[in-house]
């Protein structure tokens, strides 16, 4: 189990992390929050990457910084920006990363192998890299976190870069290699994680505001979502009164999808599930707004 | 009511004895000595990982090497025999061969951006900075033993074991500056002011005290040079060893 007791981080006088204490069993969880709200500094402290300013982690009741190389072998990190040798290929970066983790040899070869295959990259596992597209480096990245089949896989906005089909692709691939492992996935992107992940966590304000599973957090607003179909010259005023989440022209009228706190709602709108988009858009909707207006 | 009452034998000694051995083997790691860790490196990673970099470490090597050796046999020929400013000379560029060679690493891994990666590996850059480093020094003792042959071919004036004297006691002085900026987590330009400074300070020396410099550097009896030396070795495996086991290394 790892365990996260009261940390904190500050930079000089900014604090971008502060009270957290998580706890992850095997599962994979969904780190998701707008841009800058901490995800990679917490992920960076979890990889050891970043000292805490307070608190600890701990991994099966020993602090991460004090055991060094054993807690690192069981680490598995795809960082934000995955670095690479342009001249390497797949195979030969592999191998390499293979033996700073501590794999022998052959077996080594045969893992690489094996990852390659599975990250669809087989046939060109021996040609140079710096020929590769975004997505092909993306899943290079995957295949090395994956390598010494870690206990803590850290993903740190792991479909930055990948085309819609490739981020389905991803999607299945860590459904299958995440059993008995505490998978980690940070990201801004909803959708990433709404199939995968057994429990979301949410930072706001630099705290942890939940951490739950997708239902409870859905539940949050249940009966607060609505959509209705407004006049084109009404929908100012309407977005006025209530919080947007989606809006759509269909039928010279425009289709709006929003969050309603009143009892009695019009008979115009119709209820529907709300989805964990419309959570983060209720959530972040200053941070999202202050984003926009940036 | 009579109750039950498990019975469990109590242990003899040896048997306390031995299950406490085998708690304290099992929950206590031994310590690894730095001669034992380089072996474990060597046996898990192998050189061909450990210097992956080899090609680009060769090409700047020999860069630097042709650099050095057209500029002594200019500094030779310059100063002619009895001029004593080719131990100044061999004191400021002994290190210079270290230097190359270390630093090609560390700005490969920091132009492809895999810092932040490597570091979170079993073996991580420290560690295998520390081994290369050893290496690195190593390799520089014997180049710069070679070149100072050479030197003393051309230059029969020279005593050869006096600027053998001066260039490791150079190198091993520098290693420990260089290493010392390595580990405390200072800004890039602290870093290269450190390495600058070596080079800035002794020709500071040079230009304005040549004279004292260059009896300093002649007078100093080669006993006391193998001191340093000594003291400089103790010193700089001393520091390596906290780079390969130091766990407060790590942040970026």
């Amino acid at each position: 189990m790892l365990t996260i007791h009261n940390l904190s981080k500050n930079f000089g006088s900014f604090t971008a992390l502060k009270d957290i204490n998580l706890e992850f069993t095997n599962g994979v969880y969904g780190l998701l929050a707008p841009n800058g709200a901490g995800k990679t500094t917490l992920m960076k402290i979890i990889t050891t990457l970043l000292y805490p300013s307070g608190g600890e982690v701990l991994y099966e009741g020993q602090d991460i910084f004090k055991r060094g190389e054993d807690y690192r072998e069981l680490l598995g990190y795809l960082p934000q920006e995955f670095g690479y040798y342009k001249n390497y290929s797949p195979m030969q970066y592999l191998l390499y990363i293979a033996a700073l983790k501590g794999l022998e040899g052959k077996v080594a070869k045969e893992r690489a192998i094996e990852l390659l295959k599975l990250v669809g990259l087989e046939n060109v596992m021996n040609k140079k890299m710096k020929k590769f597209s975004g997505g092909m480096i993306q899943r290079v990245g995957i295949a090395q976190a994956m390598l010494n089949n870690p206990k803590i896989l850290i993903l740190d906005e792991p479909t930055a870069g990948l085309d819609p089909k490739e981020r389905v692709r991803f999607r299945n691939l860590l459904t299958d290699l995440s059993r008995e492992k505490i998978v980690i996935l940070s990201t801004h992107i909803v959708s990433d994680v709404e199939s995968i992940a057994n429990e979301i966590i949410m930072i706001k304000d630099k705290e942890i505001l939940y951490k739950d599973s997708m239902r409870n957090i859905c539940n949050l607003i249940e009966g607060m979502v609505y959509e209705t179909e407004v006049a084109f010259d009404e929908v100012s005023s309407f977005k006025q009164q209530y919080q947007s989440l989606s809006e759509k022209q269909e039928q010279g009228k425009m289709k709006i999808r929003f969050i309603s706190k009143d009892d009695i709602p019009a008979s115009t709108w119709k209820p529907v599930s709300p989805s964990l988009e419309d959570v983060f858009l209720n959530i972040y909707n200053d941070e999202i707004l202050e984003g926009d207006n940036q | 009511m009579s109750k039950d009452r498990l019975e469990i034998e109590y242990p003899d000694d040896a048997m306390i004895e031995s299950q406490i051995q085998m708690i304290i083997s099992q929950g206590i790691k031994p310590k690894e000595s730095f001669y034992s860790y380089l072996k474990k490196m060597y046996r898990q990673i192998g050189l061909r990982h450990i210097f992956h970099d080899a090609t680009e470490i060769a090409f700047t090597f020999f860069i630097a090497i042709s650099i050095l050796l057209f500029i002594t046999i200019g500094a030779v020929r310059e100063s002619g025999v009895a001029d004593e400013s080719i131990y100044s000379f061999i004191f400021i560029t002994s290190p210079m061969i270290y230097l190359t060679m270390a630093l090609v690493s560390f700005v490969n891994t920091k132009f492809n951006g895999t810092y932040e990666l490597e570091m979170t590996f079993k073996f991580n850059i420290y560690q295998l900075a520390a081994f290369r480093m050893l290496i690195f020094s190593i390799i520089s003792i014997l180049v710069n033993t070679m070149m100072i042959y050479l030197v003393a071919i051309i230059n029969r004036q020279m005593d050869f074991l006096m600027a053998l004297m001066i260039s490791t006691t150079s190198l091993f002085i520098f290693s420990i500056i260089f290493l010392y900026g390595m580990m405390k987590r200072n800004t890039a330009i602290k870093k290269h002011l450190i390495i600058g400074g070596w080079i800035l300070s002794n020709l500071f020396l040079t230009i304005y005290s040549k004279e004292f410099y260059n009896t300093l550097l002649i007078h100093v009896p080669i006993y006391v040079y193998l001191l340093v030396i000594t003291g400089c070795i103790y010193v700089y495996i001393k520091n390596l060893k906290k780079l390969m086991f130091s766990t407060d290394l790590g942040g970026i």
